[in-house]
């Protein structure tokens, strides 16, 4: 009786120092742990750079089609068939050749997506929770092989897997959550003049389309146009003007769109600036406790654990 | 050519392109052809000053994408070894397991 006593003592001890050592760790600083708030904003600008991740390219694919229905209109009023002829081609051509370009800058701008998606699984809980079940196999090993003993010994000593495995799953769960922040926080500052230099460039990129002392594409595009229908396309049938105003509306929409795109990249940018902060900052009294409750968290589910493995074994 | 050099033969195109479009509905028929050529001209000088500005922005960005993926291929290679370390955990649960188990049996074979 004494025997197991001591065994239960040693046992509540044991969970008992492994979580002051842990907590202790935790206030000092010394184990940075991944928080959810943390998880949160990397969930956030992954989602923002997904997206955006396609907007140039849809910008310089807007443009090559606009490009071709003006080399359109122009050949609608050429002099002879051979300059409309040529103009139709020339403007298949140009399409083309933006048309590649589009995908070029598509192809650069999917790093932001990769960038997120590595960040993604940095962050993800498939490293600790692939740990659950083989922890979740030791103790009910352990607590079926103690009911074999007891049986066969006749004797009474308590079962003591759920705890075996709940302290192992907790440990090993605050060891990769402090790995997965530092592995994190690396990628962020590694990453953050890359992050900066290339939104500084999407916005530069952009701002050939539309912006002050910019080439001004698209207004251009829209000038053509206008001076085209003004010159020659009004005296065509009804259909030519329904043609340029739909044109007009594409162009107007092209135009919000570019704006759009340019706020979303200082967003972007603004974003990982966030995410770095959060990463990186020294803790204050609120990110302790969320460190703690994050360390609670993981307790309890090295709890739950236990109940399940002890549910299974009575 | 520096960028306000080159913005402002952009403006000077595109305002010779606007003159000789409406010119060219009120023109006869040899100098429309004439116009329409220089036209042409200037609408091809003006497409490749916009494609080269385009281009060189979206090399900037090709570049600068080449870095991310330095880091990216690095922050990889920190997954792969966490993935290791989780690996390494069960392993070791499942060695302990069957030690566990192998103990149990030779303690049976004792009593």
């Amino acid at each position: 009786m004494i025997k197991i006593v001591s065994v239960n003592k040693l046992k509540n001890r044991f969970k008992w120092l492994a979580f002051s050592v842990l907590l202790t760790f935790c206030l000092t600083g010394c184990v940075e742990l991944l928080t959810e708030s943390q998880i949160r904003e990397i969930k956030k600008f992954s989602a923002a750079s997904n997206t955006y991740s396609e907007y140039p390219g849809a910008v310089v694919k807007a443009h090559a089609d606009l490009s071709l229905n003006n080399q359109l209109t122009n050949a609608s009023s050429a002099v002879n068939g051979k300059n409309a002829f040529g103009m139709i081609e020339k403007g298949i051509e140009k399409q083309k050749r933006l048309v590649a370009l589009g995908k070029r800058a598509d192809t650069a701008c999917r790093i932001l997506r990769s960038y997120s998606g590595i960040l993604d699984k940095l962050s993800s809980d498939s490293y600790t929770s692939d740990t659950q079940a083989s922890v979740e196999k030791l103790g009910s090993q352990l607590d079926y092989s103690i009911k074999e003993y007891n049986q066969t010994a006749k004797s009474s000593v308590t079962l003591f897997g759920g705890t075996v495995a709940a302290i192992l799953k907790g440990t090993a769960s605050v060891y990769i959550k402090n790995k997965q922040h530092t592995a994190i926080k690396t990628a962020v500052q590694e990453a953050d003049p890359a992050i900066e230099e290339i939104t500084n460039t999407i916005i530069a990129f952009l701002e050939t389309y539309a912006g002050p002392n910019s080439l001004e594409i698209l207004q251009a595009e829209r000038d053509d146009l206008q001076t085209w229908y003004e010159t020659a396309g009004y005296k065509q049938p009804l259909s030519t003007s329904i043609w340029v105003l739909e044109k007009l509306k594409i162009i107007e929409s092209i135009l919000m769109f570019v704006d759009k795109s340019k706020k979303a990249a200082t967003d972007l940018r603004a974003a990982h600036t966030v995410l770095i902060t959060k990463i990186e900052k020294k803790m204050d009294l609120k990110d302790t406790i969320e460190v703690i409750e994050t360390l609670v968290d993981e307790v309890e589910a090295a709890k739950d654990l236990k109940d399940k493995i002890e549910k299974q074994t009575i | 050519m520096a960028n306000t050099e080159k913005l402002a033969v952009l403006k000077k195109i595109r305002s010779v392109k606007k003159e000789i479009q409406v010119l060219k509905e009120t023109a006869g028929h040899p100098a429309k052809k004439e116009l329409e050529d220089a036209f042409i001209f200037l609408d091809d000088f003006e497409d490749e000053l916009i494609y080269r500005e385009l281009e060189k922005r979206v090399t900037e960005i090709e570049s600068i994408s080449k870095k991310l993926k330095a880091v990216i291929k690095t922050a990889s290679e920190k997954s792969d070894d966490l993935e290791e370390i989780a690996e390494k955990i069960n392993n070791i649960a499942d060695l302990f397991s069957k030690l566990i188990d192998i103990a149990c049996k030779g303690a049976e074979l004792l009593l």
